[in-house]
């Protein structure tokens, strides 16, 4: 890095196998102590594969799920304890694949969305998983003994198609995000009745103008940053705790910090805080 | 007259004559593009883009040096359903002739479609044009529309 602070970027390690675009990646967050870094990704071949990298520093595809999604795989989440994967698809299911006997089986799909699932994300306890869909719905599903996964919430609201879900990082509170360019919050009253606690618009808080494609929350949750087709990225303050909307009275909300622009001249489809 | 046509009779127009274009050998020129377009058929009719004057030279522009390739096109009504397919047509076969690195905006007209904003924001992002070209059906009228021979 020089004074100026700009980084420089070098690439590593490319690694090939996808044999169209790759939509996704994620990190397993715990590969097993002592285990080398591992990643899954997923693409435009209806394939997902799984990287590690060995001691020697070499990057390998160890596993290409496949036969199970018969559609694009548009994004993928590992669960926070990294024994789950969990992979959703246009062809409108999202797959819950387990790591087992040296292989990942596809242990079980989640159907319902009326078409293209576009993303899926873990509830920091991994109880919760949520998805969303081009069918403008977000849908929570709770994980049963046994591998069974039942639908707890279908939250309807999004106006247009729903491009991206994600938890926070320690409350069970959960973001979308969509074509209809607004940001909307979403808990748990307490009763099992999952409720929109706030939306996040152009028109009341300095919100976006076009597509919001994605967000992520920085380590203490404290801060969330979305980007969009309007080539802005916003950075939000979220330190109010929007997670018990009914007994919280007055619990605050969240508000917009900043906006930066001019920094990209076309869509930003992706942004993530570093760790 | 056919029921169910959204543009029953349409304006067509001569084919103009070709003639070979000089060029830098490895320049990218608007009507490089328009070469690869001009001849994609009307999902509704047995005639070329350029025949109904959905496209001419004049819809496209090429900025070489930003890797980007810009077509803005007409539909032949205001209340055009088939734009959208027009629009992934154009987006398809340019997919399949140029490098991926290039840029691809897709526009209609200004004024020439009542739902010009929506149209092109569906256009433009590119997960909903890949969703779209899995779609056997959207897809299968899509092909037949980019192997027509003139």
């Amino acid at each position: 890095m020089d004074g100026g602070g700009v980084a420089e970027l070098r690439e590593a390690h490319r690694l090939t196998g996808h044999s169209d675009r790759v939509w996704s990646l994620a990190w397993n967050p715990s590969p097993g102590a002592g285990a080398s870094p591992v990643l899954a990704s997923c693409g435009g071949d209806k394939a997902v594969r799984i990287w590690k990298r060995a001691a020697d520093g070499a990057w390998h595809c160890s596993d290409v799920l496949e036969d199970t999604h018969n559609r694009t795989v548009r994004s993928c989440a590992w669960s926070p304890d990294g024994k789950l994967l969990a992979t959703a698809s246009f062809d409108s299911t999202t797959a819950i694949w387990e790591y087992s006997g040296g292989d990942f089986e596809c242990v079980a799909t989640l159907e319902g969305h009326e078409n293209e699932v576009k993303s899926v994300s873990w509830s920091p306890s991994g109880s919760l998983l949520a998805t969303c869909s081009r069918d403008k719905t977000v849908w929570i599903w709770e994980m049963q003994p046994g591998n069974e996964y039942e639908c707890v919430a279908v939250l309807q609201g999004h106006t247009q198609d729903v491009k991206m879900v994600q938890w926070h990082p320690f409350l069970d509170v959960l973001v979308s995000v969509s074509y209809d360019n607004s940001i909307r919050v979403w808990a748990d009253d307490g009763d099992d009745e999952w409720h929109c606690v706030q939306i996040l618009t152009e028109a009341d808080n300095c919100g976006h103008s076009s597509t919001v494609w994605a967000l992520s929350f920085n380590q203490k949750g404290d801060r969330m940053v979305t980007c969009s087709d309007d080539r802005t990225l916003k950075i939000w303050d979220t330190s109010a705790d929007l997670s018990q909307p009914k007994t919280g009275g007055n619990h605050g909300s969240w508000r917009h910090l900043s906006t930066l622009t001019g920094y990209q001249g076309r869509t930003i489809f992706s942004a993530h805080w570093s760790r | 007259m056919t029921v169910g046509m959204i543009n029953a009779n349409p304006v067509v127009h001569e084919r103009p004559e070709r003639a070979a274009h000089p060029h830098a050998a490895n320049a990218l020129d608007p009507l490089d593009v328009f070469d690869t377009v001009r001849d994609i058929k009307d999902p509704e009719h047995p005639y070329s883009l350029e025949q109904l004057s959905v496209l001419s030279e004049e819809s496209v522009s090429v900025d070489e040096k930003l890797g980007r390739i810009q077509i803005t096109f007409t539909p032949t009504v205001q209340h055009c359903s088939m734009a959208t397919v027009i629009g992934l047509c154009l987006r398809l076969k340019l997919m399949q002739n140029f490098p991926p690195h290039f840029k691809i905006d897709i526009k209609v007209a200004p004024g020439s479609l009542a739902n010009e904003e929506s149209v092109n924001k569906q256009l433009n992002d590119k997960e909903r044009v890949a969703a779209a070209l899995e779609n056997p059906n959207l897809r299968q009228l899509v092909d037949e529309c980019l192997c027509s021979n003139f």
